[in-house]
């Protein structure tokens, strides 16, 4: 559907984008996730048409639509700011694409009938942008993008203008409308849970460059760099050896655990050592070790979450976990000994891909 | 709820305490010029507006009451039937030059252009200068046997524009004592009032167009709309307001025309250029006509108030709602 190849994207002196390629199926939702400056915005607009690649194409099924103008792209774009246009109705704002497009009258009363229905926004059909809460306005703004039935929606950091409430309802509403309507989609955003909660794929990127490109469990469990480790979710490094007993366990300090590897660790530890990367569920407190001789840390500090106790254990001075006692009524004191289990309770190894 | 009692029993006593040195070195420095606000503007509105109902039609003040006889006088000569055609017409042409002319170059120099200061500087420049100056300047460019009808006659021209000499009045419908239409002569004094004030309205349109956020055109454009769609459809009436601005400074600009004529071309043959205001200073002060110029100013304030109260009225609708 969409086929980004060797997208590079310089500014004067400085690179945006690097070689970004990647490949989006029909009615796939992909998430562009990274930390501003990451270059994602600027890989979304090249795709619009709105700026032109320093170098690499952009295909459209077979087209290459690298040097055509927007308008002939047949792309919806939703933006951050919503960019509706305030002189016009929301109605209105819905059809300017479909007037532009000569539709006749028929045809757009009813598309924009549609369009009010399915975001729920038939009620202000003939107010004003300024007379709309946020909320409504990004509503509007899906609407107006999606008008003329555009085969790819792009949306640019779409919920982040948004307060906490109504971007989670806006989330459901944007991933509903887009399976119902079958678009493809291509959302930029800096919020690792909209992304993973949204998307069929992540892409992660870092100074204009792609980190790892996978679905959200794989980017979240087995994240191929540290930055994606550190970027996507909590995770702290430690560094383990081979347990050296011919079993798929590692060893941090005396204790030896079952831990899935990539296939980069994998090579690492046969070399030596390597680090995995621990997220705070996988870390369980327990007040007395067991026979597996878990290491001892002190605990910094708790905080209650709601679902969940967060404790910041110290096991040495470079090394802090952070871990989530799930349904967790006790608070921990600063100070207190704990010993610190670690579970893979990540991906059944079966269902790994890179372990066959 | 302590805090919350203290802090109203201060804000109560503050309204009862009697004397502020805040609130009277505020309304100290005002006093003056309130006074002279209240003394040579609006006082002299209502003495104008007293002296056009009296017969003091010489140079002896005679404070008798006419009633409406000197606005019947007025409206009765041919002279001030021409200044209310010119007038409009002076207003109409100037307004809508100013504003194309000055959308223009809005939208040229809003392409970023390099050296964008200088242009901005350079067009906004004639705005500067006296409208008696611009007067004489363009009275010598546009003078038809010296000025720029040389140039048009090296390049073999045959019939050269009188420009503000010219007598013409198109379409020339006679109405009571005058012939309406345009004429000609103003176009000449509409070339030099529009070049004067023309980087006036660009400035405001810039500072307009810039107020129009990129990703705005931008979702336009993914929408689909070219260049002249985009200007007409999305631009133009987001500039809705920006133009009003600019109609209503115009306009008032416009009316109050004097130098510029004064300089220029003076009255006119058959009055063809003549303004009200001309006519009023000539009235008063030259004719000594003292209660008849005070109907015309009268008349001119009417005018103005056409244009400027409708602005009072959205001005202050928008300052109590927001």
């Amino acid at each position: 559907m969409l086929s980004v190849r060797n997208l590079t994207k310089q500014f004067r002196d400085h690179t945006a984008v690097e070689d970004f390629s990647a490949e989006v199926a029909a009615g796939e939702f992909i998430a562009l996730l990274g930390p501003s400056g990451s270059g994602k915005t600027t890989v979304l607009r090249m795709v619009a048409g709105l700026l032109q690649p320093t170098s690499g194409a952009v295909y459209l099924g077979d087209r290459n639509v690298t040097k055509t103008r927007p308008k002939d792209r047949q792309i919806g774009v939703v933006f951050q700011s919503y960019a509706l246009f305030p002189h016009l109705t929301a109605g209105d704002n819905i059809a300017f694409s479909l007037k532009v497009r000569r539709w006749s009258k028929q045809d757009t009363a009813r598309r924009v009938d549609e369009l009010l229905e399915i975001t729920q926004l038939s009620h202000r059909k003939d107010y004003y942008p300024e007379q709309m809460s946020g909320g409504e306005r990004q509503r509007v703004a899906l609407a107006r993008a999606l008008a003329f039935n555009p085969p790819l929606l792009l949306l640019d950091e779409p919920l982040s203008a948004l307060d906490a409430k109504v971007r989670i309802s806006l989330r459901e509403m944007l991933k509903d409308v887009q399976r119902r309507l079958h678009v493809t989609a291509v959302m930029v955003t800096h919020d690792q849970e909209e992304a993973l909660s949204l998307a069929d794929r992540v892409i992660v990127m870092q100074s204009g460059q792609i980190e790892q490109i996978g679905t959200p469990e794989e980017v979240y469990h087995s994240p191929q760099t540290a930055f994606v480790s550190t970027f996507v979710g909590v995770a702290t490094p430690i560094p383990v050896t081979a347990a050296g007993d011919g079993s798929h366990d590692v060893r941090w300090g005396d204790y030896a655990f079952p831990w899935l590897l990539t296939i980069a660790q994998k090579r690492e530890l046969a070399d030596g050592g390597t680090h995995i990367y621990i997220r705070p569920e996988a870390v369980k407190l327990l007040s007395a070790p067991t026979a597996r001789h878990e290491p001892k840390g002190e605990v910094l500090f708790s905080m209650f979450l709601g679902n969940a106790v967060r404790v910041r254990v110290r096991m040495s001075d470079e090394i802090v976990l952070t871990a989530d006692v799930m349904g967790g009524k006790a608070m921990y004191r600063p100070g207190q000994s704990v010993f610190v289990q670690l579970r893979d309770d990540r991906v059944d190894p079966k269902d790994d891909p890179r372990d066959r | 709820m302590k805090g919350w009692t203290h802090a109203s029993q201060g804000a109560r006593m503050s309204v009862r305490r009697r004397f502020s040195w805040d609130q009277f070195s505020a309304v100290a420095t005002l006093i003056p010029s309130l006074i002279l606000l209240g003394v040579f503007v609006y006082g002299f509105i209502v003495w104008t507006g007293y002296v056009s109902l009296t017969n003091w039609n010489s140079f002896i003040p005679n404070f008798s009451f006419a009633g409406l006889q000197n606005y019947i006088n007025v409206f009765g000569t041919f002279r001030f039937q021409s200044d209310l055609r010119n007038i409009v017409v002076f207003t109409a042409l100037f307004i809508i030059g100013c504003l194309i002319v000055g959308m223009g170059l809005a939208l040229l120099i809003d392409q970023r252009v390099r050296a964008e200061g200088l242009f901005r500087s350079i067009f906004i420049f004639p705005m500067a200068i006296s409208f008696v100056v611009t007067g004489v300047i363009w009275s010598w460019i546009l003078n038809p046997g010296t000025g720029v009808n040389l140039v048009l006659k090296a390049f073999g021209w045959k019939t050269l524009p009188s420009w503000f000499l010219s007598t013409t009045i198109v379409p020339n419908i006679t109405l009571g004592q005058i012939q309406v239409g345009i004429p000609l002569a103003l176009l000449a004094v509409l070339i030099a009032a529009v070049w004067q004030m023309s980087g006036f309205a660009m400035a405001v349109y810039l500072a307009g167009l810039r107020g129009i956020s990129d990703d705005i055109k931008e979702a336009a454009r993914i929408d689909g709309a070219g260049a002249v769609r985009m200007f007409w459809s999305i631009i133009l009436p987001q500039l809705k307001s920006t133009t009003t601005t600019i109609v209503i400074i115009l306009s008032a600009a416009s009316l109050k025309v004097f130098g510029l004529i004064y300089a220029m071309t003076g009255p006119g043959q058959e009055f063809v250029t003549d303004m009200p205001s001309l006519n009023m200073f000539q009235t008063t002060f030259q004719g000594d006509q003292f209660a008849q110029g005070a109907a015309i100013a009268i008349v001119l304030l009417l005018l103005l108030a056409v244009f400027i109260i409708p602005y009072l009225i959205s001005t202050l609708r928008q300052d109590s709602s927001s």
